[in-house]
């Protein structure tokens, strides 16, 4: 187990920069948008990310409901973490994307949009856990990490709506339309690449979650013993 | 000890005391009234216009009056430490939830039946869609806002800021449900579209949430 | 701004905020460890002195 970490991390570095290589110079260049849309194999792969991320969190609320193990609270708020992160990147690279090939850096298009509000609601789930006192955080957060991903197909589907009433131009539509195999098999590998990538972020934020947790307790502890 | 004995006696106590003191109506509706009064300085509409803006204006107006009458949802009963002794009672806690959520619905639909005619006043509204759909509209609307934001104040209560804190995670998972009320209104008031698919989204979106605030919140009153 | 500068600042604003998130978890599991080491040195120093665990 202990030879496998430091293996991992190196399979992880060694393939993002693999890919990272292929996704700038060795992939083909994309005949109308030019060079600029090398950025989409980092912007749809973190995106992914963040995707598995909010996931990871509703499960893992959901487990601390109804185990309420320490564990599960801090695979929750890692996840959420990372997963802010990961989106966050998506959201940036998409404006810095959009700008030179669409003219604007944003748009209220239905995914853009769908984007911006689940990052909102998971934002708000950390400042929840942020501003929330002692031992009832991980109860509160949980409760709402619930109503966060509950709410995200009425998102979804409240903007495709809205968006079919109200048309507004796509950008980036039909980037994963009929992809040129040299262009999608670097896609696949950078997918990999970042979702090794989250899954380290994840790991790593857990274990500082879990030794918060235990600083917690051992200053609870010491408290008493202090008292004595 | 039924849900509905316990949840009417709540709903009555709650309902006298306010209309006792009227503290929340009142600052509600002062609120209303001058975000009101502040939004057509910036917006100046025409009577034209007006129908395409004022459903945007009209939902922000109560969305905020909604946020003040529910910040102060709570806060009886934690001066008097009312929340202690209900979680040793054997009351069921989604009494207190369902009478408290009908409470603050209660009052918000006040405020909306009084804010209505201010509204067509300011901004010279007539609607060209048929009214009873705006009444299904608000009714679903106002359940949307008040049934995740009275779960969202008894979270918040346990959290520093708490006065920010409520609009600050009831807003962002709220966005599909207030662009529905916002697009369904302006949508009759044009008379330009269909408000039927937001209609029925926001009866999902209330029934799911009214699910979702009944399963938790005896886990979150208990939560310490 | 060139596209293809548009490209350079993508990748490294991602790399700057991945590399800066993975800094500020490291710092902050630095913090929590030396926080927890000088909790041992002051509970153990008052463990030595307290009349009840001599």
């Amino acid at each position: 187990m202990k030879k496998l970490v430091p293996l991992s991390i190196l399979v992880t570095v060694a393939l993002l920069g693999i890919t990272s290589y292929f996704a700038l110079l060795v992939a083909p260049t994309e005949a109308t948008m030019g060079d600029v849309q090398r950025i989409f194999y980092y912007h749809v792969s973190s995106g992914w990310v963040g995707m598995l991320c909010f996931f990871v969190n509703f499960v893992a609320s959901i487990v601390y409901l109804w185990k309420r193990s320490p564990g599960s609270d801090a695979l929750a708020a890692a996840s959420a973490e990372v997963g802010v992160v990961f989106t966050g990147v998506l959201l940036l690279l998409g404006m810095l994307w959009a700008r030179p090939v669409w003219g604007i850096w944003w748009t209220w298009d239905a995914r853009l949009t769908t984007t911006l509000v689940l990052w909102l609601i998971y934002v708000s789930y950390l400042v929840l856990r942020r501003f929330s006192a002692g031992g009832q955080t991980q109860v509160l957060a949980a409760a709402f990490a619930v109503f966060g991903f509950v709410d995200v197909p009425i998102v979804y589907m409240s903007i495709r709506w809205f968006r079919t009433q109200h048309p507004a131009p796509v950008i980036g539509g039909g980037e994963n339309s009929g992809m040129a195999p040299g262009i999608a098999h670097v896609f696949i590998l950078t997918l990999v690449a970042f979702t090794l990538l989250g899954a380290w972020f994840v790991w790593l934020r857990y274990k500082l979650a879990t030794e918060e947790q235990a600083l917690e307790s051992a200053h609870a502890q010491a408290a008493l013993k202090g008292v004595a | 000890m039924s849900t509905l004995t316990v949840t009417r006696a709540t709903l009555t106590k709650d309902l006298r005391m306010e209309w006792r003191s009227k503290d929340a109506i009142n600052s509600m509706l002062f609120f209303a009234l001058l975000v009101v009064v502040i939004f057509s300085f910036a917006f100046n509409p025409t009577a034209e216009e007006s129908r395409q803006i004022a459903g945007g204006l009209i939902w922000a107006a109560f969305l905020f009056a909604t946020v003040v009458a529910l910040n102060q949802t709570w806060a009886r009963e934690l001066r008097n430490q009312v929340l202690d002794a209900y979680r040793v009672s054997p009351a069921p806690a989604n009494a207190l939830f369902l009478a408290k959520t009908f409470g603050n619905f209660l009052f918000v639909i006040v405020l909306e039946c009084l804010m209505a005619p201010l509204f067509v006043v300011f901004y010279e509204l007539r609607s060209v869609g048929p009214v009873w759909q705006l009444i299904v509209v608000t009714l679903l609307g106002t359940w949307a806002l008040v049934v995740n934001g009275t779960f969202f104040a008894a979270l918040s209560i346990r959290t520093r800021s708490r006065e920010i804190m409520l609009p600050l995670i009831l807003f962002p998972i709220s966005i599909p449900a207030l662009l529905a009320m916002v697009d369904a209104t302006t949508s009759i008031l044009t008379g330009e579209a269909s408000p039927d698919f937001w209609i029925k989204l926001l009866a999902v979106y209330d029934i799911v949430f009214t699910l979702v605030c009944l399963l938790l919140f005896e886990t979150v009153l208990n939560a310490e | 701004m060139t596209s293809i500068m548009f490209l350079k600042v993508a990748y490294i604003v991602a790399w700057l905020i991945y590399l800066g998130y993975l800094a500020r978890i490291l710092l902050r599991m630095k913090a929590v460890e030396s926080e927890r080491a000088e909790l041992e040195r002051t509970s153990a120093r008052n463990a030595a002195a307290s009349p009840l665990t001599r």
